[in-house]
């Protein structure tokens, strides 16, 4: 059942990459992140995102980039699964 | 009551850090190493995957148009619409007077793309277009889309309709539509093309604004948007035509507000692309080859 919901959640997250807002994005992955007890696949919808989304450092100079492609949404993923970590740990309902 | 020592609290906690950072790190590896053996590896895959949900979509709200026909009918209407009588004979005479000066334009065959996934549903600044390498477009290919900068309203006073008896008066609105640079072909995969918009942030431009065409460089603020910094006292008012200095004079965007603050030595002018990039469904892709699938 838990593999079931977690196949779900990844359906639902390529809708919301392919049709939704950017904001659905990080309100889904926000959500899975307290949902789950470690939301590693965070770190492959950013690489998805830029993949499909990101520019060239050339034309898109205020984002994080490194060997010549933006990696702003997988740097930002990276950020939040870190972060959910650490609330996590500092949260009564999880201990 | 048994308490459990802090000690071993402490490494129970550090050790829920191990592994998603042992995996991250993998990650961060494999990307770089894909990258740099095969750079657009990832832009491929995932493009290969979303292209033909984004169509389906297009395919359900009936904008699709898969067959070759129909693609080039809407070029050329697209181009006919864009090419009014007084219009028409204004580019012949441009295009007579640079030849006999010796310069000719180089603009290459305009292709209707459709566009897949468009602002702000993307956070950049980017478009995802139906147009790949396999319609032969190349990255730094411009990409145009359909403007109504100039628009000219008439009313008729006494106007009767067939069908009643009662008069009354009738408005219409005609717009000159013009072809307007919106940016450029980034990256292309087989069958879709990321364009990145003028407007992405932080980008800069060399554009000429007004009738007095005083030239300045223009830094993109996002969501066509751009801002440019002039000297004290220059003239420039809320409508002006922003222009690319070029031998084909092209409009970039018009004057929407000056900022004038009387204690700087300068003024913020803000301006904006003349098509809203929120609601572009259609573009056009100025291409080398004449190949149309």
């Amino acid at each position: 059942m838990h593999t079931f919901l977690r196949i779900l959640a990844a359906v639902l997250m390529i809708i919301l990459i392919a049709w939704g807002n950017w904001w659905m994005i990080l309100a889904a992955v926000v959500v899975f992140l307290f949902l789950y007890d470690t939301y590693y696949e965070i770190i492959l919808w950013g690489i998805c995102c830029d993949a499909l989304y990101g520019l060239p450092p050339s034309l898109s100079p205020r984002l994080f980039q490194l060997f010549n492609m933006s990696y702003f949404a997988t740097l930002i993923s990276i950020i939040l699964l870190f972060l959910a970590i650490f609330l996590k740990k500092r949260l009564a309902f999880y201990s | 009551m048994n308490y459990q020592p802090r000690n071993n609290l402490n490494a129970r906690r550090n050790n829920r850090y191990i592994k998603p950072l042992q995996i991250t790190v993998v990650v961060i590896v494999v990307l770089i190493f894909v990258r740099l053996v095969v750079p657009s590896a990832f832009d491929s895959f995932f493009a290969a995957i979303f292209s033909p949900l984004w169509r389906i979509e297009r395919a359900v709200n009936g904008d699709d148009f898969s067959a070759s026909a129909n693609r080039a009918d809407l070029s050329s209407l697209v181009e006919s619409k864009n090419s009014t009588d007084s219009v028409t004979l204004l580019q012949q005479e441009n295009v007579e007077l640079k030849a006999l000066l010796g310069r000719t334009s180089t603009a290459g065959t305009l292709i209707l793309a459709a566009v897949l996934k468009a602002p702000p549903l993307s956070a950049y600044d980017s478009l995802v277009i139906d147009l790949g390498s396999d319609e032969n477009v190349k990255t730094g290919d411009k990409v145009f889309a359909l403007a109504s900068p100039i628009v000219t309203v008439s009313t008729t006073s006494t106007a009767f309709t067939t069908t009643s008896t009662t008069s009354s008066p009738i408005s219409s609105t005609s717009t000159t539509e013009v072809l307007t640079p919106i940016g450029t072909v980034a990256e292309t995969s087989a069958a879709s093309s990321k364009v990145s918009l003028f407007s992405s942030p932080g980008m800069k431009y060399s554009v000429e604004i007004g009738p007095d065409h005083i030239p300045a460089t223009a830094i993109a603020q996002g969501g066509g948007m751009f801002e440019v910094q002039l000297a004290q006292g220059a003239h420039v008012n809320v409508g002006d035509t922003i222009t690319i200095p070029d031998i084909e004079t092209l409009t970039f965007g018009m004057v929407g507000a000056i900022v004038n603050d009387p204690t700087q030595p300068y003024m913020n002018v803000f301006f904006q692309e003349p098509v809203n990039i929120y609601q572009l469904r259609w573009v056009l892709v100025e291409s080398d080859q004449t190949i149309v699938k």
